[in-house]
């Protein structure tokens, strides 16, 4: 106990996972209101008034969005689809980034300036400023022959693996330079045995932290481009006899119902409170495994 | 070290050049559009324009080049001017101008207040005292964690709260560089990420040295441990801090734009992020506000003040691990 009260942030960051873990599981245990039941007028004190209603009417939790739906409900829900999209573009961030990574730190020379060059070019442009500037027009030429998920986690993921693929070149570089290591590489053992046999043991750690870093930073990412109207999830038009079609988000993904109520941030702001507090304590979380991991690799 | 200043700014130009391309050539995708007719209006139904056909805008490939050769013919006679809604015509480069200039003053204080107490919230982490290092860390993950947005709420909410109780606000509640203290509200929230980030390289750096057997050397020598964290520690932590300087300015530059949009701050973000807005006339279509030359203007202005930062901080990084020697 003295040992898990000495790694503060891994414990801190343990609890807020087994909350995460219990917020994914609850549609599943306990009764979760239907996230997409829409609710059109109601009367709240003898008053007609339009959604989104405040918290505490009509039996709303945390509220109600523009559609009338419970807040509540899609947080809860919404846990599994960002969580889905965050580690999509982390791992697909990964698969170009790691072999990248492992072959220039084992090669050096013109491979290791290739990964860096790599780095330093696409870091030229704050990735969310690229990415910013590269998805409306994606939207308009891509249009919809592919699913817009692909596209959107693809960009995200292709903008910020150099990093990825650098952090992992100096890491394998630093186990290279290990004398038992550079004893395997003398006695002519090929790369790929020992990358498997030396260098992922000494740096497994390493990359652990390196990958709940990286889930933090791309949620952190999502909640600020949510605010640009970018997001991974769809959304349907309602068409309805005599009035104006209106645009509805049909994913319950929290940087997809951040970018929904950004109209709503100064009037009615529990719109955006809950999906953006869950998503700093999920960010919370992964920073703090991270800081806690690397703290326990130290203390080694 | 002089060749490797020279390298590096060699280096950035071309980036410079690479990057502001690859932006202008993404950011005009979105005027790549032709438009067609689909229907004529309905007799007696309500129009603004009653003699203006209905249109779809639709992506195409073939409008592409001469999209982009229009934004270069527009570039090289200098003359980008912003159509308003009442049909005046504003030359653009003095309001981007002003822009950039409300931006620098945001960020350049920001990175200035989050460097300073990054760096101070980071050395504290170094000592031996639960209460500082919980309190360094808390500061770190915070400023990491919470989005801008979520700040700048409950910022608005502070001020009109202490309006209402005391009569004075710490900020305006919409960010104003006309009015004083106008600034306040965008700046410390934009200082947020740099602090987080500096705190945590700082507490990473110090952490790993303050294992090395000449900190053991010091402390048992009898030295305050402010000198040995202070005198030693940082002093060879410094080089792998002000490597991650090009990061923390990346990270910046990207919270800038959702801190002025979400402020309302008159910066760049706001002609960056703007979209495309397109009214339809018997001439044709016309782009008013905002298009995708100003758009793309506004990103190769944002790319080379990007790029200038990158370099003086790199130059910096150079100089300090070159210039200095680790000292034991």
């Amino acid at each position: 106990m003295s040992r898990l009260r000495l790694n503060g942030p891994l414990l801190l960051g343990a609890l807020l996972a087994c909350a995460l873990l219990a917020v994914l599981l609850m549609p599943l245990v306990v009764d979760v209101p239907d996230p997409h039941r829409a609710q059109g007028t109601a009367e709240i004190k003898g008053r007609h008034v339009l959604p989104p209603f405040p918290p505490g009417e009509l039996g709303y939790r945390w509220g109600s969005d523009a559609a009338g739906r419970d807040i509540y409900a899609r947080v809860i829900y919404g846990a599994r689809g960002t969580l889905i999209i965050v580690l999509l573009i982390t791992a697909m961030r990964a698969v170009v980034a790691l072999p990248l990574g492992f072959w220039a730190g084992i090669r050096q020379g013109w491979a290791a300036r290739l990964v860096s060059v790599l780095t330093v070019s696409l870091s030229t442009i704050p990735g969310l400023i690229f990415i910013v500037f590269a998805m409306p027009g994606l939207r308009l030429a891509v249009g919809a022959r592919v699913h817009w998920i692909w596209i959107f986690c693809s960009v995200v993921a292709l903008v910020t693996f150099p990093r990825m693929a650098d952090q992992v070149r100096r890491l394998t570089q630093l186990a290279a330079r290990r004398p038992h290591v550079e004893a395997a590489i003398s006695l002519g053992a090929p790369s790929g045995r020992i990358l498997r046999r030396h260098i992922v043991p000494l740096i497994r750690g390493d990359l652990l932290i390196m990958a709940a870093s990286e889930m933090a930073f791309t949620l952190v990412m999502l909640g600020q481009l949510a605010v640009f109207g970018i997001f991974a999830g769809g959304s349907v038009t309602v068409l309805r006899e005599g009035l104006p079609p209106f645009v509805l988000e049909a994913s319950t993904e929290w940087g997809h119902m951040l970018s929904a109520g950004r109209i709503f941030i100064q009037s009615k702001p529990w719109v955006v409170l809950s999906p953006a507090v869950a998503l700093g304590l999920t960010a919370a979380c992964f920073h703090l495994l991270a800081e806690g991991l690397r703290l326990r690799s130290l203390r080694r | 070290m002089f060749a490797a200043i020279v390298r590096l700014w060699g280096a950035r130009l071309l980036l410079f050049v690479v990057a502001a391309t690859i932006a202008v050539l993404l950011i005009q995708l979105r005027g790549a559009l032709v438009f067609r007719p689909v229907q004529s209006p309905q007799p007696g139904a309500p129009s603004l324009q009653p003699s203006a056909p209905r249109m779809v805008a639709t992506f195409s490939w073939a409008a592409y080049p001469r999209q982009l050769q229009t934004y270069v013919e527009v570039l090289q006679k200098g003359d980008l001017v912003l159509v308003t809604r009442m049909g005046a015509r504003l030359p653009f480069l003095p309001m981007l101008k002003e822009a950039w200039g409300n931006s620098l003053l945001i960020f350049g204080l920001a990175v200035l207040i989050g460097t300073a107490v990054g760096l101070l919230a980071g050395s504290v982490y170094a000592f031996r005292n639960r209460w500082l290092r919980s309190g360094s860390l808390g500061l770190s993950v915070l400023g990491l964690s919470v989005p801008e947005f979520l700040i700048v709420i409950l910022g608005q909410y502070v001020a009109v709260w202490s309006y209402g109780q005391w009569g004075w606000k710490p900020w305006t509640v919409l960010a104003d560089p006309a009015t004083p203290g106008g600034w306040r509200l965008p700046v410390l929230v934009l200082a947020l990420a740099p602090m987080g980030y500096m705190a945590r390289l700082t507490a990473a750096a110090l952490d790993e040295i303050m294992q090395e057997d000449y900190i053991r050397t010091a402390r048992s020598k009898g030295l305050p441990e402010f000198s040995v964290v202070a005198g030693h520690a940082f002093r060879n932590a410094l080089p792998r801090i002000m490597a991650g300087l090009p990061s923390m300015l990346q990270m910046t530059l990207a919270g800038l734009a959702v801190v002025e949009l979400v402020t309302n701050w008159p910066g760049i973000a706001k002609w960056l992020m703007s979209e495309t807005s397109i009214s339809f006339t018997t001439q044709g279509a016309v782009t008013q506000g905002v298009g995708p030359a100003h758009v793309s203007t506004a990103a190769i202005l944002f790319v080379g003040w990007f790029v200038l930062l990158d370099g003086l901080a790199r130059t910096a990084a150079i100089l300090v691990t070159r210039g200095g020697e680790v000292a034991r």
